[in-house]
Order: C-alpha cells, then structure tokens, then sequence
C-alpha cells in the first residue's frame, strides 16, 4: 500500500512539475510574440489594406437560433464593420420565435432564390432572402441542425473566398475584420485566424460598440477575466509561435472557405465544433503536404458575456470538456503520427495529458497527497512547502498575464481595474480552480458515459460559442 | 491663406479628432462657426437642435454612418434644407454613387485639402 | 528537499511581489508621461495647425515633451491631408530635424525600428527627402519594413519606385494589397514598367503586372493584356481577364467572348464578369448557354453577367424555360433591385 500511494504521489508531483514548467515556457514564448506583434502594429499598413481593391472579400456567416432581442443589433454592428468588400449571411436555425420576422421588419427582406453549394448535406433550407436596404446581407431560414449544421449552410451559400464565423452575441471591435485578415493580407498560406476574446460583463456597449472597458461586478466574472487573460494571451499566442495552434473561437473566426468545404465542413456530431475543424483542417493540410499556416492574432477583436452564476457556469465548462474529449477522441490516430508535425507529437498529446486529464491528476492528488502525508510516505512539511508552492506559482503565472496585456494592450484603462485584478490572480487558486476541475471532471466522465448533444437544451441550442478554453490555464 | 468671412454654421462631424481639428481651425479661419461632433448620432441631434447651414459628415462613423445621417437629414423637413458634404477614405465607384443617392451635394476623400474643402463649401452652399 | 521547495515558494513570492510592483510603477508612469504628452500637445496644437494653414511662425520647442508632441500632430495631420497643407508639414518636419532623425533610424539594427521609421517617413515627409533612403530599404529582409516602405513610397509619390515596386511583389517579399496599392498611386507612370513586364520570364511577374495594370486602369494598355488572354498560366490568364474588365475597355469584348471557352472554369468565371463589366452584350447568348450548363463558380459569374447585360431578356426567359438557379437567382435579384 504504502508503495502504491508513494508511486501515485510521486506521479502527481513530476506531473505538476511538468506541466508548470510548460507554462512558464509558453509564458516567455507570449511575452516574445506579444512585444513583436505591438512593434508592429506601430507600423501595420491597415488603412492601406483598407483602401485597397485587391484585399479578399469576406462572407460574415451568422447562425442565430430564438434571438429575436438581439439579432437586428448584431447584423447592424456587422454591416458596419470596417472593411472594404464583405457579405453577410445570417442563418435562422428554425427558430420558434420572432427572429426571422424581426429581420424581415428591419432590413426589409424579400424571398430571392438562391444558388447553394450541394456539397455538404444540411437541414433542409426553407427560404432564401435578399434584404432591399443593404444589397450585401442575405438571409437563409432552414430547418433546425445546430449550429455546425447552420454554418455549414451559411459555407454553401457564401460566395467570397474566405468567411468569417461570428456568434450572434459576440460584440465586435469596428476594425476586427480587418486586423483578423491581417494575416492572411500578408501571406496567402494562412488558412485560418482568430483574435483575442475579452469579457463584456461590466463594460458599456453602445451600438453594438465597447464604448468603455470596465470590470464585472460579479466575483465569479472577474475571475474568469483574468483566466481569460492566461487562456488567450498566453495560451493562444503561445501556442500559435509554434505552429500548434488547436482552436480558434467560435465567436469570431476566418477560414479560408475551399480548404473547410474540402475537409467536409463543420462536425454536427460534436458539441466543440470549432476546436473540431480546426484539427480536422491541420491533419487534412498535413495529409495532402501542403504548406499552410494557422495564426492567431493577439488583438483583442471580440467581446462576450460570460456567465455570472455557478450553474450556468458550470454546465458550460462541463461542455467544453466534453467537446474537447469528442475531438482528442475522434483525431486519436493524429497523436504521434509521422508527418503531423507539432501538431501530433506536441500539440494534441499536451491537451490529452494535460488539459483532458489535467482535472483526474489533480483531483487525484487532493485525495492521494493528503493520504500520503497520513501514512507517513510524505513529511507534513514536505507537503506544505509543496502546496505553498503550487499556490504561489499559480499567481505567478495569473499575473505574468496581467503583466502582458499591460505591456501589449492596456485595455483596462482604470488603474484600480488592474488592481483589483491583480488581487484576483492572486486568489484564483484558492477556490476557483478546484471548482473548475471538479466541473471539468465531470464533463470528461460525461463523455466517458457517451452523453450526446446539447442536455438539457438539446440539439435547438445555438447559445454561447465555445471559444473553447480547454483549461483555466494556458490552454 | 484667405481669412474672410463666410459667416457659415457647419456642422462637422468624424470620429478621428485629428481630422476635425483640420475641419475646425481652417473653416474658423475663414470666419465659419464650427460646431462639432464625433459620431453619427450626435450629428443628428446637433444638426436638428443647432441648425446648420452645411455639413461635413465621415462615412466611417460610430453609431450612425455618414450615409444614414444624410438620408435622415434630407428626410426631416426642418433639416432638409442643410448642404451635405461627404468625406470618405476609399473613392471606389460604389460609395460615390451611394454618397449622391443618400442626398450629398459633395463627395471628398481622404487625405484631404483644408483650402479645397473650404472651395467646395463655397461653392456648395452657392447653389439654390 | 523541503528546503529546496520553501526556497524556491520564497523565491516566487518575491517574483510575484516583484511583477506586482512592477505592474504599479509602470502604470503610474506611463500615465503620467501620457498626460504630459497629452497636455503638450493640446498645448500645441493651434501653433501647428496654424503652420499648416500658412502661418509663418513655426510653433516653438522648449523641451524634449515639446518635439515628441509637435511629431505626434504632424504625424497625425500628415496622413490626414494633401496638397498645400501636406507640404507644410514635411516643411516642418525637414526644419525641425524629424526627417534626418527618422532617414537615420532606417538603418537601425532592430527591424520594428526600421519599419516605423519608415512608416512615418511616408505621413511626413517629402519625395525629395525620403524617397532614395526609402527605396534603399524596399530590399530589407524585414517584411514589416518592405510593408511600410512600400506604403510611404506610394503616398510621396515617388514613381523612381516603380520597377523595384513591381519586382518586390513578383518575389513575394511584399505584401500584396500594400504594394499594389502603392503602385496604384504612383498611377499611369506605373503602367509602362508594368506592360514591360507582362512578357517577364517568370509566371508571378507576368500576373502581378496583368492584375496591377487593371488597378491603375489605363485604356491604352488594353492591346498588350488581350495578348496576354493566351498566356500558358491559367493564373495570368485569369489576372489579364479581370483587368480588361477592370479598364472596362469594349475593344476587349471579342477577345474576352473568346476567353469564354477556357478550358479552366475560374478564368470562364473572370471572363463572364468582365464582359458585364466592358457592356458587350454580343456574348449573351454564350453567357446563358454558360449559366444553364457549366459549373457552380462559371455559370454563377456569367448568369450575372447576363443579367446585368440584358436584364429584360433575362426576365423574359425567366418566365419561359426551365432555368438553371444561378439563372433564377439572377432574375429574382433583378425584379428586387432593378
């Protein structure tokens, strides 16, 4: 017995050994690209860009389900992006309520028919309409299917090279468009790209605008401000410096569209289908050898609620981890495998090890470390120091992050802000992170017991993008 | 550098401070009163409560664009009477047909001329 | 080893206080050096603005804060104007030493140095000034740096640039939509370099100058890009097709109607498009055999295209025969829009 918890316990310490280890690497490796990208955008030709008639034209494709309060503002905010040539498609997922007749009353919407792609299966579509007011925003009324399902409509009648896929709720930065594609304007092998998500709890939006970045009221909000910090900053930046960037967020995205046809579209069988296409796109490119590039660009672009109750919260961290579990599980054979790159002996084997067991070590080790401290395997001391010190690293890297969005962006303009925040890194251990596993845990058994869809709101439920922040870490 | 005096009310209006501080200094100069706003909406309410006899009005603005903002003033009778002229960064064919179908009696792109965009003022708010 | 980890939980702490303190510091003064900058530039501003508008007195620096806020508004009202306002502010930037200070950084060993120096350059400087140190470094290594050489090139004016504009975005080593868009300034000047080169060995050369000879739009080149229709590239031939739609020259049309039966359905698509664009309508009914029987990205373009030719014959046939729904699409957004 006593070997046995020794042998557990030692596994569960070189474990968080590691895995801090790791994110003190990705932490430098944010810092380097964070100074980089701020140096450059002291010089970034965007008005040019702007200006320029031979930027690629974008197809916006917003899939809305019983939003019938708040779609009209998010297609207006859309059609007023800065950027020279784009489409919008919004597709009304068979909703039940006032949605589609309240696009109709806005933008003055008649029935035209529509030429679609055939190549990926959809829901039946019910109508197509072309809106009179604004000749570049189209609507597609269709069944219900989900929202993969929906995007996947939205890609058959986009008729731009590259779309850009939104969440209805998601308030965009006026110039997110174009400093997304930014990327992509400079190397024409970027496929896809994605932005920084910030939180919207707490600050003042005027038409469809952040016109002041504040802090949530609400504890549980603020320190999911400062996880978001660590997942986007350091995780996403970090993991994009090395070619092995796993997600971009559902909220606001870029593909290039002939490369997601190509890779069949969107999974409807997963509840984390943006994490999903963007495995399938790096083994599909890597399969056929082509050269191709998928960034992330440290700006923040987009701003969601998140939310401030421990149910919802809760439930949505469970589906998270289960998403992430349904894509680990269903590109399984990519980990490891010659000619995948980083991507199958660095990227996909950390988000097993760490981020999809990650919640079973360390809850684990709650039950095992204490156990060994009983049985005398681990000194009381030992234990201590070893807790005291996981403590203090775990702020270390919460305000490591705070300390990068001072150097890169300061959105936070309120010094008290920082402050405050400071003090919730300093917190966030102590609390916050074991309720996060134990939800986390028991989205992995959930997808262990081969639970489906959506749960309580099935299938007919668009809700809040995952942006598909794996872990409250570097994700 | 002609200073005369035009005794013009214009409203200006764009989100870019800079620019209206170019707009400002040289229309004042020239002896206009320069009333000034920073996004769509404000033009409006500015428009309707001081009474312009011209505006300058960005495409590119917050809230309301320059187009809608033209397209409400030609609307309301107690602002129909005021000039539009519209100031845009791209020139592409498109946006100035739609710029003279919002109701803009002139169309100027950016980087722009301060002493140009006191000629075409004149000449505007010349015409019956 | 308990000594080993209390050391190192001592050791982070003091990190974590560190950052922490370093976090405050940082902001305090980066606030206050905000504020200063700030007020020294509402300070400011009336005597630049005045220069800019002719007056004779330079605005005056008594501080270091001073320079720093009298190059913020130049910078920023450099990129906002042109003509006569444009030339004083190089005038000032020149006088005050800006200019020579920003020619010297172009040569600093960090690139982001190199590409703002040259960013700025383009808002305030002037062609005389900064067009030879600017096209010194369109070679950088640097793509930020070629970037925004490319950009100041184009907004001075400096048609010296042209050729090695062109040869930059024939390499890859500039960005596209930026060069292009210099090029696209330094106008017809460009487009003698640019018919030279759509005879070029390599395939990226001879589409880059077909697409950017479309862009700056002149007639008188439409002769070399119809030669370029038979080009063995379909890349160049599509390049060449969408810039003769772009110059919108009809002399084209029988060229661009011969274009309709490239074997490559993405050119057949540019050709349909083009047609629309040059307003030929002897190529209808190919465009609607094209719509009814072609694929997606073909019968798209030219069942388009015919609507926009012939709008009444399109309508009429939508009421006859059995259309293909590119067709039905065209039809239907004619009756919406008109």
């Amino acid at each position: 017995m006593g070997t046995l918890v020794s042998l557990l316990s030692g596994t569960v310490i070189v474990y968080f050994v590691v895995l801090n280890l790791t994110y003190l690497g990705f932490t430098l490796l944010a810092w380097r690209e964070l100074v980089r990208y701020r140096h450059s955008r002291e010089s970034s030709p965007i008005d040019e860009v702007f200006r320029s008639p031979l930027t690629s034209p974008v197809s916006i494709l917003l899939p809305a389900f019983n939003e019938e309060a708040g779609v009209v503002d998010s297609v207006e905010s859309l059609l007023h992006l800065r950027y020279p040539e784009f489409e919008v498609i919004v597709v009304d997922d068979g909703s039940t309520d006032g949605t589609l007749a309240a696009l109709g009353e806005a933008f003055d919407l008649v029935p035209v028919r529509k030429a679609l792609q055939t190549e990926i299966g959809t829901a039946p579509v019910r109508q197509t309409l072309f809106s009179r007011k604004h000749h570049n925003l189209w609507v597609i009324s269709k069944d219900n299917g989900g929202k993969a399902d929906a995007l996947n409509s939205g890609l058959n009648a986009a008729r731009y090279p590259y779309i850009c896929a939104v969440d209805g709720d998601a308030v965009l930065e006026q110039d997110a468009l174009l400093r997304v594609m930014m990327p992509i304007v400079e190397n024409p092998n970027v496929v896809a790209t994605g932005g920084i998500v910030r939180i919207a709890n707490g600050c003042q939006i005027d038409h469809g605008r952040v016109t002041e970045v504040g802090l949530p009221k609400s504890r549980l909000a603020t320190l999911q401000v400062v996880e978001y910090l660590r997942a986007f900053l350091v995780g996403r930046v970090g993991w994009s410096a090395i070619g092995g960037l796993m997600i971009i967020s559902g909220a606001f995205g870029v593909f290039k569209r002939s490369v997601v046809m190509e890779a069949g579209g969107y999974s409807v069988r997963t509840v984390g289908e943006d994490m999903e296409l963007v495995v399938r796109l790096h083994r599909h490119l890597r399969q056929q050898a082509r050269a191709y590039e998928i960034a992330f660009v440290p700006d923040p672009v987009c701003w969601t609620e998140v939310p401030e109750d421990l149910t919802t919260l809760g439930m949505q961290r469970r589906r998270w981890q289960r998403g992430l579990a349904e894509t680990l599980w269903t590109h399984r054979r990519a980990i490891g495998q010659p000619g995948m790159g980083s991507l199958g002996w660095l990227a996909m084997p950390y988000f097993v090890l760490f981020e999809l067991l990650g919640p079973l070590v360390e809850s684990a080790g709650y039950l095992v470390i204490p156990v060994a401290a009983a049985l005398g395997v681990l000194s009381a001391e030992y234990l201590l120091a070893f807790l005291v010190l996981s403590v203090v690293w775990g702020t270390l890297l919460s305000i490591s992050a705070l300390a990068l969005e001072e150097i890169s962006f300061r959105r936070h303009p309120r010094s008290r802000h920082v402050v405050r925040l400071a003090l919730y890194a300093l917190t966030d251990n102590l609390g916050y992170r074991q309720l996060s596993n134990l939800w986390r845990l028991r989205g992995l058994i959930d997808f262990l017991a081969g639970k489906q869809g959506w749960g309580v709101m099935n299938r007919k439920g668009l809700n809040r993008s995952r942006d598909g922040i794996p872990s409250r870490e570097a994700a | 550098m002609a200073n005369d005096d035009l005794n013009l009310r214009v409203l200006a209006a764009d989100d870019d401070p800079d620019i209206l501080d170019l707009i400002s200094y040289r229309l004042e100069r020239s002896g206009c009163e320069v009333i000034r706003a920073s996004d769509g909406e404000q033009a409006l309410e500015l428009a309707i409560s001081r009474q312009p006899d011209l505006a300058v009005l960005d495409v590119m603005m917050p809230k309301i664009d320059g187009y809608e903002v033209t397209r409400r003033l030609r609307a309301n009778p107690d602002t129909a009477g005021i000039k539009v002229i519209l100031l845009t960064a791209s020139a592409q064919e498109p946006d100035v047909v739609k710029g003279f179908e919002a109701g803009a009696d002139d169309y100027m792109t950016k980087p722009f001329s301060p002493q140009e965009l006191r000629l075409r003022l004149v000449a505007v708010a010349n015409r019956r | 080893m308990v000594r080993l980890l209390t050391f190192s939980a001592v050791a982070l702490t003091c990190v974590n206080a560190a950052i922490g303190l370093w976090l405050i510091v940082y902001r305090l003064v980066g606030n206050r050096r905000l504020r200063t900058l700030a007020a020294a530039r509402d300070r400011l501003k009336p005597a630049v603005l005045g220069w800019i508008d002719g007056d004779e007195e330079p605005p005056s620096q008594a501080n270091p804060t001073d320079y720093l806020a009298i190059a913020d508004l130049l910078a920023s009202y450099g990129r906002a104007v042109r003509g006569g306002a444009r030339q004083r502010v190089a005038d000032l930037a020149r006088e005050t030493g800006m200019i020579e200070r920003m020619i010297g950084e172009l040569r600093s060993r960090r690139g982001w140095r190199r590409a703002v120096a040259a960013y700025r350059l383009g808002d305030l400087a002037s062609r005389e000034d900064a067009a030879q140190p600017l096209m010194a470094i369109l070679r950088d290594r640097d793509r930020r740096v070629t970037a925004a050489s490319a950009r100041s090139l184009g907004l001075l004016g400096a048609v010296q640039a042209v050729e090695p504009l062109v040869r930059g975005l024939a390499s890859g080593q500039l960005t596209r939509p930026v060069g292009a868009q210099a090029l696209r300034l330094l106008g017809t000047e460009a487009s003698a370099s640019l018919a030279n080169l759509l005879t070029a060995e390599e395939e990226e050369v001879r589409a880059m100058a077909a697409e950017l000879l479309g862009l700056i739009g002149n007639v008188g080149r439409t002769d070399q890009l119809i030669e370029v229709l038979d080009d063995p590239s379909p890349e160049v031939r599509v390049r060449a097709t969408r810039a003769l739609g772009r110059i919108g020259d009809s002399g084209a049309s029988a060229a661009l109607q011969v274009t309709l039966s490239d074997p490559v359905p993405f050119v057949r698509a540019a050709a349909a498009t083009a047609l629309a664009k040059v307003g030929h309508s002897d190529s209808f009914d190919q465009l609607i055999e094209i719509a009814q029987n072609d694929v997606f990205v073909s019968a798209h373009a030219a069942a388009y295209a015919a609507a926009y030719l012939q709008p009444e014959q399109v309508e009429l046939l939508a009421s006859k025969r059995e259309l293909s729904i590119h067709l039905q699409e065209a039809a239907d957004l004619l009756q919406v829009v008109g």
